[in-house]
């Protein structure tokens, strides 16, 4: 049976850091930390390996669309490509073709759309535009290769349709800070913002009710 | 609705600029409403404080623990930290 432990997280930049509660007694008579249950109160970096510990929930925007997501490969390290400093993926055997996008999931440092780099056929190795200057790392993560990307007329938004309104009115809202037209620009945010909450209000109906927190007395 | 519709809706032919603002407006949406939504498991590391962020994450809703404050092998919420912890992360990894 698994044993229960306490973790907290503060953001350090733009990393997560994840801390452990060290409840093991280790005092040591000749440590200045020496005291009642001193060591218990320390919160230090994991304790132990878990195997897919951590789950991190967030929002992203859609600017692509998974058109299969049966077309997925495996990748299993990423190094750098030596003469374009650019970020080289160790796959399954594939084919890529330049400019083409993939998504990278599962990975600790790519997740995301990615662009290839040169044309391949059949290879075990795929070159893409981002930059990387490092070492080779073994990492096991997963990439759609099917996906269509916010890049032209012919990409379908991919948003409710009371909110793609909002979004006609958030990019008038724009253009007109452009031509330096401020008050149609307030008409058209406020207009936009008043969509988004009218949109926010429609999903809640009938009576509500509270569940205790995931911290609550229980 | 396809871009172009978007576009014509705006009377607008500058697909550049437009595909741009659009980019800049669904992560303003996003933001305040939250339309999309991913989970991402990471391994949590022995000795390992600092995990790397989705490049693509506009806004973080959740972050959970295996076995925290459990030792049912369920995911819980853990809480934010104010402050930091005396003890540093010796290798900074």
């Amino acid at each position: 049976m698994a044993t229960s432990k306490q973790y907290a997280y503060y953001l350090e930049g733009s990393k997560l850091a994840i801390v452990e509660k060290d409840v093991s007694f280790d005092n040591d008579v000749s440590s200045m930390d020496y005291g009642p249950g001193a060591s218990r109160q320390r919160w230090e970096s994991p304790q132990s390996t878990i195997a897919d510990g951590l789950k991190v929930k967030y929002v992203y925007a859609p600017t692509y669309r998974i058109n299969d997501a049966d077309d997925v490969l495996s990748i299993s390290a990423y190094i750098e490509e030596t003469d374009t400093g650019l970020l080289q993926l160790a796959v399954t055997t594939s084919s890529f073709t330049k400019d083409d996008w993939i998504l990278i999931t599962g990975s600790e440092r790519w997740n995301g759309l990615h662009q290839v780099n040169a044309t391949t056929s059949s290879s075990l190795a795929v070159v893409l535009n981002t930059k990387y200057n490092g070492a080779i790392v073994s990492e096991a993560s997963t990439m759609y290769k099917d996906i269509s990307v916010l890049q032209d007329e012919s990409f379908e938004l991919d948003l409710p349709l009371y909110l793609q309104k909002a979004l006609v009115y958030y990019v008038k809202a724009k253009l007109a800070e452009d031509a330096g037209e401020l008050k149609l620009r307030e008409y058209a945010m406020r207009e936009f913002k008043k969509m988004i909450e009218k949109h926010e209000n429609s999903r809640i109906s009938g009576l509500r009710i509270t569940s205790s927190g995931s911290h609550a007395i229980r | 609705m396809k871009v172009k519709e978007l576009m014509e809706r705006l009377g607008s032919v500058e697909t550049g600029k437009i595909v741009a603002y659009i980019k800049d407006g669904l992560e303003e949406i996003n933001m305040l409403t939250e339309t999309h939504t991913r989970v991402e498991t990471f391994d949590i590391t022995e000795d390992q404080r600092f995990y790397t962020l989705p490049n693509e994450m506009v806004k973080m809703i959740d972050i959970r623990v295996k076995n925290h404050l459990n030792s049912k092998d369920e995911y819980r919420s853990i809480p934010r930290m104010i402050g930091q912890p005396l003890t540093k992360d010796a290798d900074e990894v």
